[in-house]
């Protein structure tokens, strides 16, 4: 139990890390490299559907 | 027995290829196409002895075109006399300064070289990474399917290096551009081309960033128009059997189940045929003339979230006298920061800009012919897009004309105005009524990465059997070079799966 406590502590705090650390980077991007990330990003969700066409 | 093989919606170049080459194969075509003249956006009117392109300015990256006019039993050269464009564009800047860059990749190598010494340097570099790019593509997206997973294997197993090119995808134009140039006059020379494909600079995804290359492997333009190109696809395709009706209007493409099985006519007439190709655009034949009844919910919902590409407007001269400019194509120099500012301060809210940018085709520079004896033909295509905020294009036309020719005599083309003996536009609003492109979108779909390869309506349709899809709404995608390959891959997938 305390094995798994710990190992889902390590887990949410890399998530933590990961996030922290994607939100640092794309805030340090340029602005047009921000548009064109955000431009993929809103489209995602549409991507599986548009791969069945 | 069905009417014909195969019925093909469209004579645009897409659809041209693709009937001649299925001809080619031995099947019965008939080509349909609405209006009264063939090629849509690479056609050419005539107006009082003045013939004016309605689109379409010149012709670059040849070899998928030479392929399918190969494969037809004849060469491009044969059947089109193509003119090569040297110097091929000329860049006007805000100061009024003016650099004209030649065909040659070492002069215009020098004339960078004199702006900024290092980025006449990384020039170099440049050609040879967008060289390399351009032969990769040309050897693999130019001739084959990216409709799935399957394809995009083949693609990397007929060219391993395809995957070197790979990060590129997921760069922009101008993220490319930026890696080798810094000066912001050599990147005034390169942005604007980014439009050729419909999105600003930050949008468009890196492989298109060989094209400021590419422009000097070779630009041509047709004698006589650029009209030239699907004439002679019409007269090859009919010498194989292809036959083709102007005037015919399809309504409805004619289902049984899954399957496509003819077209329906707006005069009621209906044709049979074992499959049908599609060269107009993909939301309009799915959601229209096909319904999303017949399609699975999700592809219909996949069809919906397509956004419609850019539409411009084009405005046509007839002139008294040569305009003051220097090559076939002049563009007034704008910065990629300026360009995506515009898409969205500009388009995206609908409001015109008052300063002048855009491209100026000067057709009679390189073909007299277009034009009676000492006069000339001049199109302008400058900044506009279909929805304005607080106005319509049939009320802005004749202010528009009007102002354009007066921003374009001050600046970029001084004494223009004095010249016009004519104008004429055509605005989005016109080719949406005139070539049935919803919105005027002159690439049908937007051509972003969520919208490319993959993710674009797939050349065998993937939801009604018996259907393919060919021009700008399918893969690679718009341009004349590249809406000819989609004829080219679609007649190879018929060959491939129908019998």
């Amino acid at each position: 139990m305390c094995c798994s406590a710990r190992k889902s502590f390590i887990t949410a705090l890399l998530i933590v890390l990961i996030i922290f650390g994607l939100t640092w980077w794309y805030r340090h991007l340029p602005a047009r490299k921000q548009q064109f990330i955000q431009n993929l990003i809103k489209q995602v969700p549409d991507l599986p559907l548009r791969y069945m066409v | 027995m069905p009417d014909y093989d195969v019925v093909v919606i469209g004579a645009g170049l897409g659809g041209l290829s693709a009937g001649a080459l299925l001809a080619a194969q031995g099947r019965r075509v008939l080509v349909l196409e609405q209006s009264k003249s063939i090629g849509g956006c690479c056609s050419t009117f005539e107006r009082e002895g003045y013939r004016f392109d309605v689109g379409a300015s010149i012709v670059e990256i040849i070899e998928p075109i030479e392929r399918v006019f190969e494969q037809l039993g004849t060469t491009l050269q044969k059947e089109v006399d193509l003119i090569a464009c040297d110097p091929i564009m000329s860049f006007i800047y805000p100061d009024g300064e003016r650099v004209t860059a030649p065909l040659s990749v070492e002069e215009t190598g020098n004339i960078i070289s004199a702006i900024s010494p290092e980025d006449g340097a990384r020039w170099n570099e440049f050609c040879v990474f967008a060289d390399d790019l351009m032969k990769v593509t040309l050897d693999t997206f130019f001739q084959m399917p990216a409709a799935s997973l399957g394809d995009m294997g083949a693609i990397i197993k007929k060219n391993p290096r395809f995957l070197k090119y790979m990060p590129v995808f997921l760069s922009s134009y101008q993220d490319i551009l930026e890696r080798f140039f810094r000066d912001e006059k050599v990147l005034m020379m390169m942005a604007y081309q980014a439009l050729y494909f419909g999105l600003p600079p930050n949008l468009v995804p890196g492989p298109y960033a060989m094209v400021p290359y590419s422009e000097h492997v070779g630009i041509y333009y047709p004698r006589g128009g650029m009209i030239r190109i699907p004439e002679a696809l019409q007269r090859v395709g009919e010498l194989h059997g292809m036959q083709l009706h102007t005037g015919a209007r399809v309504s409805k493409v004619l289902m049984e189940g899954r399957r496509a099985v003819g077209v329906r006519l707006t005069d009621g007439s209906e044709i049979s045929a074992k499959i049908v190709v599609s060269d107009i655009n993909a939301k309009t034949l799915y959601l229209d003339m096909i319904g999303a009844e017949y399609l699975p919910s999700m592809v219909a919902r996949g069809i919906r979230s397509y956004k419609l590409s850019l539409s411009v407007p084009m405005i046509y001269l007839a002139l008294n006298g040569s305009p003051e400019l220097e090559a076939h194509h002049s563009v007034i120099a704008i910065s990629p920061e300026e360009l995506n500012r515009y898409y969205y301060d500009n388009l995206l809210t609908g409001r015109l800009n008052e300063g002048p940018f855009g491209l100026m085709c000067w057709p009679t520079h390189t073909d007299k012919s277009l034009a009676p004896l000492g006069k000339h033909v001049l199109n302008l295509i400058p900044q506009g897009f279909y929805h304005l905020a607080d106005t319509d294009w049939d009320t802005e036309k004749p202010r528009y004309i009007e102002r354009t020719i007066e921003s374009m005599s001050r600046s970029a083309i001084p004494g223009l105005k004095d010249k016009v003996i004519f104008a004429e536009c055509a605005t989005p609003l016109d080719f949406e009524r005139d070539l049935l492109l919803p919105e005027g979108a002159i690439y049908c779909l937007q051509q972003d990465l969520a919208a490319q390869a993959v993710f674009r309506p797939a050349t065998k349709s993937k939801s009604v059997n018996g259907l393919y899809l060919v021009g700008s709404s399918t893969h690679p995608g718009g341009g004349v070079p590249s809406t000819i390959a989609s004829g080219y891959i679609a007649a190879g997938l018929i060959e491939a799966h129908e019998a």
